[in-house]
């Protein structure tokens, strides 16, 4: 099988850019309890490693994957709805958006697997990473589902996120239609990890009302993290993102 | 002059991994090493984690300690993703330098034992810790917290996609 298309390389590293960079914001001043602080913090790294691979995938050189990273318009990145919300205050949306964004990006590099070149083995390891997020944000799932209130806070959150998760499976330029099937994929272990904790799932594909996130049109989360993101790289224009 | 394969790996033994007790031989990272006539050195390592922020430190602590060596010319250092690294990878020595360190190693032929009191009666505190590859555990017996490095086997990616 031939190459990776690059628009899907991209619009993957923005994806795992955008997590990354939103939970490491949360490191050291968010969390239940010290663990969860740790956990986000791992967590958030490993999206950001993945993200920094993949845009040297992209890249010739690390000057060129700087200025990907830090001089593009907010219409340049192509990352998805799922990615771009954002409720820093609300552990519930973070749950839900963490599991429902590592399930899709599981599925993802399961369906990347298919492509030998340009990352012999890349795939295989992002997926086993994912599967720990997986593992750690399904039983936050299981947890809130336990009483009356933390049920109707993971439902209020699904709610919000579940119109927005199908933006990641809108397919990038050139990228060949068996790419269906990783929603198809998703849809049915969703429906099985939120149907165990009592969320009613909507039947049906829900209708987007904006242009994709991977044809440049975003939510105004991800505008405020990548000024933050900018002003950084300005104040520090010598400094190599590692 | 030919570069002795010998000394190359006596240096990679000496280099210590940024965050753990042991040296990136003992921790299995390192896969192959190749020498050309023109005394070109390519190291192949492998990552335990995409993430792991040492992978730049770890580049360039095999290039001090092989650029170093009487007959190399040049230190080329390259990351592999296939075959993955896992936790048997690591060698007894490795093992054992991690366990004095408060580190367990978990192994699918013998049980999880606390590296303090050597119990079996230990828990699971956190799948996260404070390095990518380790994760927090608490042992019932010594009441001793401990951290255990975590295995991947089980993440594998299932052939589902083919």
């Amino acid at each position: 099988m031939a190459g990776c298309p690059e628009s899907l390389m991209l619009a993957w590293a923005d994806d795992e850019y955008v997590v990354g960079q939103q939970l490491i914001t949360l490191t050291g001043m968010y969390g239940p309890d010290l663990e969860e602080a740790i956990a986000i913090g791992s967590i958030g790294q490993d999206h950001l490693g993945h993200a920094l691979h993949l845009y040297r995938l992209v890249c010739p050189d690390e000057l060129t994957v700087n200025r990907l990273i830090y001089e593009r318009e907010t219409t340049a990145y192509r990352s998805c709805h799922l990615c771009d919300i954002w409720r820093p205050d609300d552990w519930a949306f973070i749950v839900v958006r963490q599991l429902l964004y590592d399930l899709a990006d599981y599925e993802r590099a399961c369906w990347a697997g298919r492509f030998d070149d340009p990352w012999p083995g890349l795939t295989g390891m992002m997926a086993r990473e994912t599967r720990l997020h997986i593992e750690h944000w399904s039983e936050w799932c299981r947890l809130l589902a336990q009483d009356n209130y933390g049920h109707a806070r993971l439902v209020e959150a699904f709610n919000i996120t579940w119109p927005l998760a199908f933006d990641f499976f809108v397919a990038p330029e050139q990228v060949p239609d068996s790419w269906s099937a990783c929603q198809d994929a998703w849809v049915e272990v969703v429906q099985a990890i939120f149907g165990a904790a009592g969320v009613p799932i909507p039947e049906g594909t829900p209708t987007a009302h904006i242009a994709s996130g991977r044809s440049g049109r975003h939510l105004p989360e991800l505008a405020h993290l990548l000024s933050e993101a900018h002003a950084y790289h300005l104040s520090r224009p010598a400094w190599q993102w590692e | 002059m030919s570069v002795n394969k010998g000394a190359i790996m006596s240096a990679l033994a000496a280099v210590d991994d940024p965050e753990l007790p042991i040296s990136i031989v003992q921790l299995g990272i390192v896969k192959e090493v190749d020498i050309d006539d023109q005394g070109q050195v390519h190291v192949i390592v492998t990552p335990t984690f995409c993430g792991c922020p040492a992978l730049a430190v770890i580049e360039q602590r095999i290039r001090e300690a092989v650029s170093s060596i009487a007959g190399v010319s040049s230190v080329c250092v390259s990351w592999l993703f296939e075959p993955d690294w896992d936790i048997d990878a690591i060698e007894e020595e490795g093992i054992n330098a991690l366990k004095a360190f408060g580190i367990a190693v978990p192994s699918p032929t013998r049980p999880l034992l606390c590296p303090y009191c050597d119990s079996p009666d230990t828990v699971r505190e956190s799948a996260f810790g404070p390095t990518l590859c380790r994760s927090l555990y608490y042992c019932r017996s010594c009441h001793n917290p401990f951290e255990v490095m975590k295995p991947l086997g089980t993440c594998r990616r299932s052939a589902k996609h083919g």
